[in-house]
């Protein structure tokens, strides 16, 4: 069930509390018995005459979205708009004025629309907007867990800076299940951010999902079709060097957030089951460098290079994969545009396979689908988060 | 080489029944590359061109170019994909891509059709016009084929849909043996071909239509498809038995009493009179959706999901059902037909007023049967299967029905105790539901059934795809796990070929024997209530 079905939905209830017990107490009071559900009311004038609605609350997940400002708020919900079905619960986190006294105020909302089951049950999901003020924002682990729906799995969306060394962000991490983050928006060059909420969230035990990891599937996609055939599988045991070209400023030393080219690093580190013998390091003002040993303990090289673009600072632009087997020569390049990526594989410059596959850029909206249904179960996230940590040392 | 020797690398229907194979199976792509473990999509399909025969009829358009559109926009299809038309039509390309379009409106999975992506789709579109009983238009393809190769880049790899009647199956697969259209080239160009169903009328047939294909196709290249594989519930069917612990070890005669598994449509023949007629819901349905539905249930753990290790216990299943002997089908099988009555408020005619039906038919609409699987796990566990049109809802669903507990120590609410009860619901509302019995509130200790509930719609953020979509994709990927097997379709007509024999030696049933709107002839409730069970009330 979506928003856009649910805002046109049935049955909606809204109310309000000041306190966290409060909120609690009174969804928990909406759904208590049939009789509570009452005060589920429909829009349309002709449900009205219709007979006790049948309502159940979904059984999808909770959602904590902490925002940075009610802008970014509004911005997580018309993301959330868009997915096909909704959480059970979200709760869209808004922190204020740090320094001010401790405030609480949520809005809750209940929106519930018609299955397609045929009995005339609406699924009903729902949202809690909350701004938390003062002390209070600081202590967002003491506001999540019990506005959780239990037994279902909570999901925490961090859609602002993060810092892990902050004690409630570690105490938030211990009650969720998941957190999603995006790197490729932290500050600086991102890599300490996201080495730290890694290491935090192992600690923890909670999976971590990066948007800037999940951007980067249609390329990992292409390369590992391109090492598919059979012209160029031989060459994946023999890798010499990984080069990735950024969006950035070869000149300028301005901090650019490195998270996303440093990503194909570690993935491809990962599945070599390479070990980084020299970490990521800034060279030549806003290159950085590498050295990682694969299986064998030969060395691969690991350039990351800045290259003038219009896109985005940090965006890859290409990934080359350098590799010399009995006296030939490989390199497999990759670029992409917003719909598509291109592969060439090269033997001694001369090209062996060739293949454009059709994978646009993924939006906001497909990178939050793709977090809240796959991230848990993502094989590859662990490795990668903990090859990328020994990568940035 | 005896006149009989089959060509090299062609593998005879025995061959393939005793596992032997005459060619050397061509290396699995990426099965030894690392990068590609993890990835979300196992393999992007490689670069190909799909043969859509029968490319103006009805299935053409409610279902494959839909199917094909949505893994378009999905980008699930390589960059170089091309989509050939073949029919018997005269159509230009735009007329077929008019025609396509036009459909999408109607069946497409996700509206409205995004036309940027359309017209990207439809610049991939030809049309091919041939008979498919011409040499011509075979020769004509192949050289088309090439040509694409060449401009397109698809690299020799193609898939042929026959989304044909039964009837011109064999001809097609003869014309496309004939003009080299099977070979599948030394660089690596794969040949597959996908059959629709029916696959064969009785086993005879079947037999027959499985040696032509495997004169021309080997086994590994044929895929016939059963699109309730496909959907999303009935392939959750082995993650629920093989995901979970809880249930394996009680999915046993010693705690299920009997299962019931039913395919329920509202709608009549629609218009596909003529169809049904050669058809009927035996045929149709009971032969294939059913019994893969019963495989899937009654099938003991696979080694792994490779597509013959699942296949081979699917075979064991059908093969282990107990052959109803002629002589007794009237006492296990029950077939009806519909007469005039009220479906969802709505008066229907009977079928035998059908359009291009015949007045007098026997065509059955309804058919409930009683099968047995003799093994271990399954000795005097009754399977009830039964399918029906112009029922009163539709409704797809697996019914495990446990046993009684060994003793009732509480009062139940209501005229009888209920036992556990497990449903898998196919369609609609896609989901899993367990009925246990719970203490109705109160001081008093009654016990009243309650349920708990698993709807796909309100547990998951994500869509399910079509079954379609599912199984084209997999057919691209060389993945034949969802697809049956010749020894399957063959051992499932080896349990319909009695009950076909039965009625045409038996008298003229009396029909219609059921109203419209209702769950059949009462002698398929019969079947159940003289053993002390019931049907479901869906």
């Amino acid at each position: 069930m979506s928003l856009n079905s649910i805002l046109a939905s049935s049955l909606r209830w809204s109310s309000s509390a000041s306190t966290v017990a409060e909120a609690d107490a009174l969804l928990d009071k909406l759904w208590a018995s049939s009789e509570a559900r009452r005060f589920l009311v429909s829009d349309s004038p002709k449900d009205s005459t219709t007979a006790e609605p049948i309502a159940v609350r979904t059984g999808v997940m909770n959602l904590a979205v902490v925002a940075n400002g009610e802008e970014r708020a509004a911005h997580a919900a018309s993301v959330l708009a868009t997915l096909p079905r909704n959480p059970s619960r979200t709760l869209f986190i808004v922190p204020r004025d740090p320094d001010g006294p401790a405030t609480f105020a949520a809005r809750l909302e209940v929106f519930c629309a018609v299955t397609p089951r045929g009995d005339g049950t609406s699924a009903c999901t729902e949202l809690l907007w909350i701004d938390a003020g003062g002390p209070a924002a600081h202590h967002l682990a003491s506001i999540v867990p019990p506005l959780s729906l239990h037994d279902l799995p909570t999901l925490l969306w961090w859609d602002a800076p993060i810092n892990a060394a902050e004690s409630d962000v570690r105490q938030l991490l211990r009650g969720v299940d998941r957190v999603i983050v995006d790197g490729a928006t932290q500050p600086g060059d991102g890599l300490a951010t996201i080495r730290d909420l890694a290491a935090a969230a192992e600690s923890a035990g909670v999976a971590l999902t990066d948007f800037a990891l999940l951007r980067q599937g249609r390329w990992r996609d292409s390369i590992a079709t391109m090492f598919d055939d059979v012209s160029s599988a031989p060459y994946l045991n023999a890798i010499n060097s990984i080069t990735i070209d950024f969006s950035g400023s070869p000149t300028s030393s301005a901090p650019v957030n490195v998270v996303r080219p440093a990503y194909h690093v570690a993935w491809l580190a990962s599945r070599l089951r390479a070990t980084t013998h020299t970490p990521l390091h800034a060279v030549d003002g806003a290159a950085w460098s590498a050295e990682l040993r694969d299986a064998l303990r030969h060395p691969i090289t690991v350039s990351l290079n800045p290259v003038a673009s219009v896109l985005g600072a940090g965006t890859t632009i290409a990934v080359r994969i350098g590799a010399d087997r009995r006296g030939d020569h490989f390199e497999l390049e990759v670029r992409a545009d917003s719909t598509s990526t291109r592969a060439t594989a090269m033997i001694n410059g001369a090209v062996v396979h060739e293949r454009t596959f059709q994978a646009p850029r993924w939006t906001e909206a497909t990178l939050l689908s793709e977090s809240l249904e796959y991230g848990e179960v993502d094989p590859l996230s662990p490795a990668i988060l903990r090859t990328m940590g020994a990568l940035i040392g | 080489m005896s006149p009989q020797t089959p060509p090299e690398g062609h593998a005879t229907i025995r061959d393939l029944r005793l596992g032997k194979k005459t060619r050397k199976p061509a290396a699995k792509k990426g099965a030894k590359n690392p990068l590609r473990a993890g990835l979300r999509i196992e393999r992007v399909p490689d670069p190909h061109v799909v043969v859509l025969f029968g490319a103006t009829g009805d299935l053409a358009h409610r279902k494959v170019v839909p199917a094909l559109f949505h893994l378009w926009v999905g980008n699930l299809l390589p960059e170089r994909f091309a989509l050939v038309c073949f029919g018997r039509r005269p159509f230009s390309d735009q007329e077929i891509r008019t025609s396509l379009r036009t459909s999408l409106d109607k069946h497409a999975r996700i509206t409205p059709v995004d036309e940027e992506k359309w017209a990207a789709f439809a610049a991939r579109i030809t049309y091919h016009q041939g008979g498919f009983d011409e040499p011509a238009a075979y020769a004509s393809l192949s050289t088309k084929l090439a040509a694409i190769d060449t401009e397109s880049g698809t690299d020799g790899n193609r898939l042929y849909y026959l989304a044909t009647p039964a009837s011109s199956f064999p001809e097609i697969v003869r014309g496309l043996g004939a003009a080299g259209l099977d070979h599948e080239t030394a660089d690596g160009g794969w040949r597959r071909i996908v059959i629709e169903k029916p696959f064969g009328r009785d086993l005879e047939t079947a037999v027959k239509l499985n040696r032509e294909v495997g004169k021309v196709f080997r086994e590994s290249q044929v895929y016939r498809i059963d699109h309730y594989l496909g959907k999303e519930t009935v392939r959750n069917i082995l993650i629920f038995r093989f995901g979970n612990l809880i249930f394996e070890p009680i999915w046993h005669r010693r705690y299920i009493d009997h299962v019931q598994i039913t395919v329920a449509e509202s709608i009549g023949v629609e218009g596909r009179g003529a169809f049904y007629e050669e058809t009927g819901a035996l045929r149709d349905i009971l032969q294939n959706h059913l019994l893969q539905l019963l495989t899937l249930v009654a099938m003991e753990p696979p080694a792994n999901l490779e597509a013959e290790a699942l296949r081979d216990e699917k075979v064991k299943v059908l093969r282990a059902i107990r052959p109803i002997p002629v002589e007794k089908v009237d006492q296990s099988v029950v077939r009806g037909q519909y007469g005039p009555g009220w479906v969802g408020a709505t008066e229907t005619s009977a079928y035998r007023s059908e359009p291009a039906v015949d007045p007098a038919s026997e065509t059955e609409t309804f058919v409930a049967a009683r099968l047995e699987i003799d093994d271990w796990r399954w000795a005097g566990v009754p399977f009830y299967l039964r399918a029906g049109k112009r029922l009163p809802k539709r409704a797809t669903e697996i019914a495990i029905q446990f046993k009684d507990v060994p003793q009732r120590l509480f009062p139940t609410v209501g005229e009888e105790p209920e036992s556990n009860l497990l449903v898998i619901r196919i369609q609609p509302d896609e989901g899993i539901l367990l009925k246990f019995a719970a203490k109705v509130p109160g001081l008093g200790i009654d016990v009243r059934p309650v349920n708990m509930d698993f709807a796909y719609g309100s547990a998951f953020t994500v869509e399910s795809p079509d079954a379609y979509e599912t199984l084209i994709l997999d057919a691209l990927l060389g993945d034949a796990s969802l697809f049956t097997r010749a020894d399957e379709v063959e051992a499932a007509w080896r349990i319909v070929d009695p009950i076909i024999d039965a009625w045409i030696a038996g008298p003229e049933p009396e029909m219609p024997n059921y109203t419209s709107g209702t769950w059949g002839p009462e002698a398929a409730d019969e079947l159940l209530t003289r053993e002390g069970r019931r049907w479901r009330r869906l």
